[in-house]
């Protein structure tokens, strides 16, 4: 029973010794929390058509300086919300910090109208990788000429 | 009795301003200049509203959170006449500051230990949030 009391002040003491605070800055109507995946898309992937809820950042510190609980952060902020995923995910990290930001966002109509809709139960998983890009339509040229990137 | 001076105030003042956690900026790009908007402002994000005319650039920073981040964006917003914020990226830094720390340490020599400390610099990392983005107007239909 003794070797177990040194046990439990050192799992105490590293439970101290990291810290995950996530704040929010709501941008539109959140839905109702719930417990399903939430899927993160990293910034400069290209985002489904959806709605921002709100800036979301994830804070974590010492022991929980990583990527593994400021992501967990954002997406249990991002399940709080009603969310289904949080894009443009930008991260930073140093010795004993590490923060992450990003937009929590549900899917529905694209307010853009330069956006291609996508089917929302493609993306169901959040593991799942990133819906494919529309195909890209040739530039027209004027010369029938190859353009300058174009494979020989 | 001499009045007490006001240098030390103002040194403080300008080294506060120096320190401000919240800082943020704009430049107009747009031909023609808007007074001040007054009235609502609505934050968006990932996309442009229809129909909207661009005023300017906006950017603001801020280790203080996110809610005195988004309001000095909009404040800058507000300045350019806009009225609609539309945040472009945000992205986080983590920086590292020298903040000073007093310490109380034993008086050799000195018969009174009351007074005795030594102040040195320690770093602190701090988490900076950076939101760069325009000012748009969209008028009432």
């Amino acid at each position: 029973m003794r070797p177990a009391l040194p046990l439990l002040v050192l799992v105490a003491l590293c439970t101290g010794c990291g810290s995950t605070y996530v704040q929010r800055f709501v941008l539109g109507a959140p839905g109702a929390p719930h417990a399903r995946p939430v899927r993160t898309i990293l910034a400069g992937d290209p985002v489904p058509p959806s709605r921002a809820v709100a800036l979301v950042q994830a804070t974590g510190r010492g022991l929980n300086a990583d990527l593994p609980h400021i992501i967990a952060g954002l997406r249990a902020e991002a399940q709080r919300l009603g969310c289904d995923a949080v894009v443009q995910v930008r991260i930073a990290r140093a010795h004993s910090t590490a923060t992450a930001t990003g937009f929590a966002v549900r899917w529905g109509a694209a307010q853009d109208a330069t956006t291609t809709p996508t089917p929302a139960a493609t993306v169901a998983a959040p593991w799942a990788p990133p819906p494919p890009l529309p195909a890209a339509t040739p530039a027209p040229s004027g010369d029938g000429a190859p353009p300058p990137w174009s494979a020989p | 009795m001499r009045p007490p001076s006001l240098a030390p105030l103002l040194a403080l003042l300008v080294a506060a301003q120096g320190c401000a956690s919240v800082r943020a900026s704009s430049v107009p790009t747009a031909d023609d200049v808007l007074p001040y908007h007054r009235g609502a402002v609505t934050v968006r994000a990932l996309s442009d509203p229809p129909n909207a005319r661009e005023l300017g650039a906006v950017e603001a920073s801020s280790e203080e959170g996110l809610d005195a981040l988004v309001e000095a964006f909009v404040e800058q917003v507000r300045g350019l006449g806009g009225n609609v914020a539309r945040i472009d990226t945000v992205t986080p830094v983590v920086e590292t500051r020298m903040r000073p720390t007093t310490q109380s340490v034993p008086c050799f020599g000195i018969r009174f230990q009351a007074g005795c400390s030594q102040s040195y610099l320690t770093p602190e990392e701090v988490a900076v949030v950076r939101l760069v983005g325009r000012a748009l107007r969209v008028e009432a239909p």
